[in-house]
């Protein structure tokens, strides 16, 4: 496993980026924070685009920077890949021809999947012979993603690389971000403004806060931790799950999936049967019982213990609980919290509406 | 009186004076577009001079400077053994100094034009410096290299002033059509002036018409319909 290792001082006006990381590239690494904490900042400085950064950069063996002996690896030297967060097509090319750009100047660093498996996972066969410009900006943005995992890169940097995608094509591409990170063992960086994403597609996440590294650690438990206000938008809207497909119920039109070997349902058909798969749970559509229900439209109810409460000072709590290796996120009023007497290491049930599930 | 001879022999300057000057503005141009230096300046101000100085001042000064006894014409003699004044190749450098400002600022315009956020696409996958100038900034100027060449070619067509001071009025070898028109009407033959005068009047309108032509194409270009589907 690689490791990139951070120490990088930035100037921008008033902005300073300040940071010291290590960071173990293992699956997708996602950068989080609000606008203006230096997310994209810190993707130019890897890739060598701000020559006013000052410290060090190694990846793995490579030193790419080292301002205390004048060493700076220029950025076409550099084994990575850039996806901005605009397409940046060369208009005077046709498609095929900025992906033809890509392959003549590939790091082969990493074996890659070919050009017809670029070129149909993101289903470009019928844009080949277009110009960017008559391309509409979720189009482009996938010619962008190809032309830069052409270049069989040892690193992929991504800037929010699926704000312009629709949903639809978004449900294609994260699997084949997964599949390409897993199988050809590529490492990406992911900044993305929307917690959502990064909650189903990152394994680990940084947290940026005015240009400094706030947290850093696996995203299930980053997501978990009650004291960081930019996790607050992702607390409210909740956890992730790993789940298995276990089987389609025509009749009803329902998924079964299981969460820890726990049964749960969620509408319509996802995925396949067997895979593995990411839920969303809102907290706000978690329900708390202190004794099994009965007599209930909730079809979800998967037994819990409490790991933590915190009151906010407002008329709402939260608490986490865990269903076997998993945290789940419940939003509720203090009233209810103290009617039910709930406290830290009490076993519970959780209720979760199936129609509150995001699968993806 | 023979016409011929002055014409092809203001294409030839014209030509070779623009094929030369493309190439010697490309990197003036470059360093220009993108120099944050404090010379710039003043480097704009020098290549932008023939258009305000008289032809009589670039004429003088040329003269002195290729001239046997001059710098470059000094050199120019004891490496080829010809003289640089009164002769072709003393109106090709001529031109070149007197057209400069027309091939160096539309090229100027057009690299400052070209989208910077491309040029670091291009180096996160894997272009050099110069690999990017070529497969890239090149390309995304066309327009302007037209542009440089057409002003370039017309506006030394056009020249009178310095190739009189220069390069005099030998047939064959300096006698533009500018200079042949001129002793034509010094001499009282207002047939032959008629003739080469509405020949430059409908070039000059053609290469204005090509311009502005070039111009609005590419500006329709650029304004392609976006689809979405």
């Amino acid at each position: 496993m690689t490791e990139l290792s951070i120490d990088i001082h930035l100037r921008k006006g008033e902005f300073v980026l300040a940071l010291q990381q290590n960071i173990q590239l293992q699956g997708i690494v996602g950068v989080y924070g609000h606008s203006g904490a230096g997310k994209s900042s810190l993707l130019r400085v890897i890739a060598g685009l701000e020559c006013n950064a000052s410290g060090t950069l190694t990846l793995g063996e490579q030193c790419w920077q080292a301002s205390s002996r004048h060493h700076f690896v220029p950025p076409h030297q550099r084994q990575l890949a850039y996806v901005f967060q605009e397409p940046r097509l060369f208009s005077h090319l046709t498609v095929m021809g900025n992906l033809h750009f890509a392959m003549k100047r590939v790091k082969a660093v990493t074996a890659m999947p070919s050009l017809t498996d670029i070129v149909d996972g993101l289903q470009l066969t019928p844009l080949l012979t277009r110009r960017p410009a008559t391309l509409s900006g979720g189009e482009q943005q996938r010619v962008a993603i190809a032309r830069a995992l052409l270049t069989a890169p040892a690193l992929l940097l991504m800037d929010e690389p699926l704000s312009a995608i629709d949903r639809q094509h978004k449900a294609e591409l994260i699997p084949l971000l997964r599949r390409i990170n897993e199988q050809f063992h590529l490492p990406i960086i992911m900044v993305s403004h929307s917690a959502d994403e990064l909650a189903v597609l990152s394994d680990q996440l940084l947290l940026l806060r005015k240009g400094q590294a706030v947290a850093f650690d696996n995203t299930p438990r980053l997501m978990s931790r009650l004291d960081l206000l930019e996790m607050s938008s992702l607390q409210e809207a909740g956890a992730v799950l790993d789940a298995q497909v276990d089987h389609f119920d025509d009749a009803f039109q329902l998924t079964r999936l299981l969460v820890e070997g726990i049964p749960l349902s969620v509408p319509g058909r996802v995925g396949n049967v067997g895979a593995r798969i990411k839920l969303r749970v809102h907290a706000r559509d978690v329900a708390v019982a202190t004794e099994k229900p009965r007599g209930l439209s909730i079809r979800n109810i998967l037994p819990a213990r409490i790991t933590m409460i915190e009151e906010g000072a407002d008329a709402h709590a939260q608490l986490l609980a865990t269903v076997g290796q998993q945290t789940i996120r419940v939003r509720l009023t203090r009233a209810s919290l103290s009617e039910l007497s709930l406290v830290v290491g009490q076993s519970v049930y959780l209720l979760i509406k199936a129609a509150s599930v995001d699968a993806y | 009186m023979n016409d011929w001879p002055s014409l092809w022999l203001t294409a030839k300057l014209a030509a070779l004076t623009t094929v030369l000057l493309l190439f010697m503005a490309t990197p003036i141009a470059w360093w220009l577009a993108t120099t944050r230096s404090r010379w710039a300046t003043a480097l704009d101000a020098l290549v932008a001079m023939p258009l305000v100085l008289p032809p009589t001042v670039m004429g003088f000064y040329l003269l002195l400077f290729l001239s046997p006894q001059g710098a470059l014409g000094q050199w120019w003699l004891e490496l080829t053994g010809e003289q640089l004044t009164f002769s072709f190749m003393g109106l090709v450098v001529a031109s070149i100094f007197y057209s400069l400002p027309f091939a160096v600022q539309p090229l100027q315009a057009s690299f400052r034009g070209v989208d910077n956020q491309l040029l670091e696409a291009g180096a996160t996958l894997g272009a050099s410096p110069m690999d990017r100038f070529i497969h890239l900034v090149l390309p995304l100027s066309r327009r302007g290299y037209l542009t440089a060449g057409i002003l370039t070619f017309a506006h030394t067509v056009g020249e009178f002033g310095v190739v009189l001071m220069i390069g005099g009025n030998i047939p064959g070898e300096t006698r533009v059509v500018s200079i042949a028109i001129y002793e034509a009407v010094e001499t009282l033959n207002y047939g032959a002036a008629h003739r080469l005068s509405l020949v430059l009047i409908g070039f000059s309108f053609l290469v204005l018409a090509l311009t502005y032509g070039v111009n609005r194409y590419f500006s329709l270009l650029s304004r392609d319909p976006v689809s979405h589907d």
